[in-house]
């Protein structure tokens, strides 16, 4: 895939390169994704995980000590385009991060748990609020029940053009797939349309 | 990645402030725009996404005392001192200087550098993709 048009070439005329966001709730697996994916070894700000974290649900993640503080940053070329992708911190107050992070980004992979699709719904409101183009990842966690992705969309309630991708967030190409089906979403989106249709 | 700008960091910080020994500028969105010749690429990445989070988690600390922006930051390693100059446009420099650097003259050459190159420091990544993804925000 080769895609000059829709990638913004740097100052010197280097390869072109594009910001990408992922986001997600609370151990999702977002900090495991940019890990398995990067290029070079990520940035991650994980800090030991203290009791009483009373905004967010850790039912269903009671091995995880750690959380991300502030984010994670990667970078991997696909077909000769480098992709920096940002890691949002998963809790809720660490959110006043969020706009810095989200400037420059092309696009954002919204991370979804099929076991509490809910804990969701504020990134989606977020994502489509920033009108930033996104892809919902499945992250596929052993033991829990998989879906269609047409339940998923439908509890979700995506658009139709949303694209849902399984995942594995700890297999390398499995998250390559994930950044290129992203890529291809941003380069539809924003191919011009007629006049009349773009308001 | 700006050669230009690369090579101011290297002959108008490194090789002339006494005490400072590695920079690198970062843009608004948190990529690298520069980096001396001490750093690898990899690094100097790395060091731009970490240079913006600073920023943005400082901000938010700087809101909630309703203290104004953030202008620069200053932390204490056991081997140096790592400064973060915020540029207006919200690009950055961040800055790594040995242990017996005379800081205020070193920050004082910081603010200075980062007027001078201001107008370099646009995020790089505002291209018509961006523009199109996000524009009609």
């Amino acid at each position: 895939m080769t895609a000059p048009a829709i990638a913004a070439p740097r100052p010197a005329g280097g390869p072109p390169s594009l910001k990408i966001v992922l986001t997600g709730p609370f151990g999702v697996g977002k900090t495991t994704l940019v890990g398995a994916v990067s290029d070079i070894a990520p940035v991650t700000t994980e800090a030991r995980m203290s009791a009483g974290n009373a905004d967010d649900d850790t039912s269903l993640t009671p091995a995880k000590t750690t959380t991300t503080v502030a984010m994670d940053f990667g970078r991997l070329d696909v077909d000769g385009v480098t992709l920096y992708v940002y890691g949002t911190p998963g809790q809720h107050r660490f959110w006043f991060m969020w706009d810095a992070i989200v400037r420059g980004a092309a696009g954002s992979v919204v991370v979804v748990d099929t076991r509490r699709l809910q804990d969701s719904f504020r990134h989606l409101d977020y994502v489509d609020h920033v009108r930033l183009p996104y892809v919902v990842a499945v992250n596929q966690f052993p033991g829990a029940r998989s879906y269609p992705a047409s339940a998923i969309r439908e509890a979700l309630a995506l658009a139709a053009d949303v694209p849902i991708v399984d995942i594995d967030a700890r297999d390398r190409d499995s998250v390559r797939r994930l950044l290129i089906a992203l890529v291809e979403h941003v380069i539809t989106r924003t191919t011009p349309a007629p006049p009349s249709v773009c308001t | 990645m700006s050669s230009d700008l690369s090579y101011l960091l290297n002959n108008n910080l490194v090789a002339r402030v006494p005490g400072i020994s590695q920079a690198v500028a970062v843009s608004a969105d948190g990529l690298l725009l520069a980096w001396t010749d001490g750093l690898n690429r990899d690094a100097a990445e790395r060091l731009a996404a970490v240079a913006a989070g600073m920023n943005s988690l400082l901000n938010g600390a700087a809101r909630d005392l309703s203290a104004g922006g953030v202008q620069g930051n200053l932390t204490e390693l056991a081997h140096g001192f790592l400064i973060l100059v915020a540029v207006s446009t919200g690009a950055s420099l961040l800055t790594l200087a040995t242990r017996d650097a005379d800081l205020a003259f070193v920050t004082e050459e910081l603010g200075r550098f980062a007027d001078q190159v201001g107008d370099q420091l646009t995020p790089a990544f505002a291209g018509t993709l961006t523009t199109a993804a996000t524009g009609q925000r």
